[in-house]
């Protein structure tokens, strides 16, 4: 524990210890990447049209998403970058990818209360809902750490896994309803069991039941809308979970003499 | 006899090599089924060693003699795959110091860093610090950054973490060359200490020096085979056995032809007194001269002549060189060296070696030749007669001195 917690604050520390801006940049990356789409999606291709509270809504799917991203895309090469580590000290294994997402996640930490300052902000009233994204944040995490855990350890024997899982976030990025809501899909007329197949992805259904419960509105929760395949998101976030621990009770041992 | 705190019996280990490179999904998809399709290297074979309580433990072996699998093996870094380990008693889970020092964090960062990995607990290293950074003599410069860090004072930092790990069994990987004499003696003083708390170490190094002022017994590897086990005195030769090089035309037989390894031919290697007669004995505060033909096919660059000087143990006690600069084809030279005899009574080997560029780095160009030579001096201790003088006189009192 020790280990972890120490690794994932010197790696916090690293990142904005050149930058003159230091921690401000945790805030305004998402904010300046939230900008641009705003501008885009809404103002020129007009995505948020009648969609109440459509910049929260983007802004929380940025930050969501840029939590799990940066900590997948960070593990799946992080045993090779500590190749040093790995040959020279014998440490429980899993410690560094998940000492990865335990910095996205001192990140996006940051992220949150930026998140709530915008809510104020935007006069959006204060909901008892909000409590429900504790358990969704909590199966955020349990997500990333999953996949962080089977990516990491496959990647040091099948190297193009990073460039795989780089267009795998490209495609889910697109596959999430993040820069479009669902109701949008609604009015062009896709149907419910495609939208209900979306939300099968955990990353789909994270975002659709945190918009729900931080700005309620025309957002249903997905559950509403998958119906009996309400369970399969949940259910795919705990084989993450499995998978990626039986990844690395299969590999540790040898990880030393692999990468 | 103290008790045996690691006991190896058999121990071996196989490194399976993919054949091809197989980490590649284009790999796996062009050789289907193939994915077990490995080369297998053997790295170390049946080792039996038992190191007990307190003892200072050697191991030592040429490049690749799988020393450092060993000590992999026994702080857990690599799986067992053969024979068993018993360890009795807390085990260091590292083989060097340092291990994940980060140059961009500040000294004090990089001791909880180093410290969560070789195992303690964030309080362990906070009641530490202060006897780490005591220690490592570091007090000013712990909020310095480690880019700004001498060797000498990043070694000092790692050694005092390490020692404070409150590991009773300590691997250290070829570590003690580093650090000024004052260290030296401190960490010297730090292993006579651990001993007398009955805390063991195993030290792999190729400083002979260094095993046989601190170890009890060496284990020497040879191609992953344990082929021998015992004191100093007697494992030390033996590693010296190993490292000579292949002599061809020692005792001045003469090479006539170059290899395409080494093109240079060396047509006489003499050593003569001061009267140009050939010398077997060099006496004391004699000149020797060293004469050397050389004959090269090729142009060469770079060129120099370097005579090592070696004492019975085979240790590098020093060397003589001259350079030659530009070595042309079909020009043969002869270089002489003149050298003075400060050099303690015994045996004395005298290897010579052509250097040159090739290829952009310096290599070895010919094979190279020896000689022995006999040097009689009386009342001579080691391997050097150091010249110097001496006086004496009566004892000034400094105290009364800086009373006035």
């Amino acid at each position: 524990m020790t280990l972890l917690r120490t690794l994932a604050f010197s790696e916090f520390k690293l990142r904005y210890a050149h930058s003159s801006l230091g921690y401000v940049w945790t805030v305004s990356k998402p904010l300046m990447l939230f900008g641009v789409m705003y501008v885009v999606f809404s103002h020129m291709l007009r995505f948020g049209d009648g969609i109440p509270n459509y910049p929260v809504i983007l802004l929380l799917g940025i930050m969501l998403w840029g939590l799990f991203a940066e900590a997948t895309s960070g593990a799946v090469t992080v045993l090779v970058a500590r190749a040093d580590l790995l040959r020279k000290a014998n440490f429980s294994r899993s410690v560094l990818p998940v000492s990865v997402v335990l910095t996205a996640m001192m990140v996006f930490a940051f992220n949150i209360v930026a998140l709530f300052v915008f809510v104020f902000a935007t006069g959006a009233p204060i909901r008892l809902e909000w409590l429900m994204l504790v358990p969704l944040l909590l199966e955020l995490c349990l997500l990333t750490i999953g996949v962080s855990l089977l990516l990491s350890g496959l990647f040091v024997y099948m190297r193009d896994i990073g460039q795989l899982w780089a267009v795998a976030l490209q495609l889910m990025f697109y596959a999430t309803p993040i820069i479009y809501p669902l109701e949008l899909l609604e009015q062009n007329g896709v149907s419910d069991l495609v939208r209900s197949l979306l939300l099968c992805s955990p990353m789909a259904q994270i975002v659709q039941d945190s918009r729900w419960a931080l700005v309620g509105g025309a957002a249903q929760p997905a559950w509403e809308i998958q119906g009996a395949m309400a369970p399969i998101p949940y259910l795919l976030v705990l084989a993450s979970v499995l998978l990626g621990a039986a990844t690395y009770r299969h590999y540790s041992a040898r990880l030393a003499e692999h990468v | 006899m103290s008790e045996v705190v690691i006991t190896c019996e058999g121990v071996g280990k196989v490194f399976r090599i993919p054949r091809a490179d197989q980490r590649t999904l284009r790999g796996r998809i062009l050789h289907p089924g193939s994915g077990t399709r490995f080369e297998e290297f053997r790295a170390i074979k049946s080792v039996d060693v038992e190191i007990r309580k307190g003892e200072f433990f050697g191991v030592v072996g040429r490049n690749g003699s799988g020393k450092s699998t060993l000590l992999k093996i026994l702080a857990g870094i690599y799986k067992l795959d053969e024979g068993s380990i018993e360890i009795d008693g807390s085990i260091a889970p590292f083989i060097e110091l340092g291990v994940g020092f980060n140059e961009d964090l500040s000294a004090r960062d990089n001791v909880f860093i180093n410290g969560a990995i070789l195992g303690m607990s964030r309080k362990q290293v906070a009641d530490r610090f202060d006897a780490i950074v005591e220690f490592a003599e570091l007090h000013q410069f712990m909020e310095m950054k480690l880019r700004n860090f001498s060797s000498g004072m990043l070694m000092r930092l790692a050694f005092a973490i390490a020692v404070q790990s409150g590991a009773e069994i300590l691997l250290i990987d070829e570590v003690l060359a580093v650090g000024d004499g004052r260290f030296q003696r401190k960490c010297h003083e730090v292993f006579r200490e651990r001993k007398r708390r009955g805390e063991t170490v195993v030290f792999v190094s190729h400083d002979m020096n260094a095993i046989e002022a601190f170890c009890d017994r060496v284990l020497l590897l040879e191609n992953g085979v344990q082929i021998a086990l015992g004191p100093p005195a007697v494992v030390v030769p033996k590693y010296h056995e190993l490292n000579r090089p292949i002599e061809d035309g020692i005792d001045g037989a003469p090479v006539t032809e170059g290899s395409e390894q080494h093109p240079v031919v060396i047509r006489r290697f003499e050593l003569l007194d001061e009267q140009g007669e050939p010398m077997e004995a060099w006496p004391a505060d004699s000149t020797l001269g060293l004469e050397v033909d050389l004959d090269s096919p090729t142009r060469l660059e770079q060129a120099m002549v370097r005579v090592l000087v070696t004492n019975e143990g085979g240790g590098l006690v020093g060397a003589l060189t001259a350079q030659l600069n530009t070595l042309e084809p079909d020009a043969p030279r002869t270089v002489r060296i003149d050298a003075e005899n400060i050099l303690g009574a015994g045996t004395y080997g005298l290897e010579i070696e052509v250097h040159a560029v090739v290829d952009g780095r310096p290599q070895l160009v010919a094979a190279p030749r020896r000689r022995d030579i006999d040097v009689d001096a009386d009342r001579s201790v080691g391997v050097a007669r150091i010249p110097h003088t001496s006086t004496v006189t009566d004892t000034v009192d400094h105290e009364l001195a800086h009373a006035d």
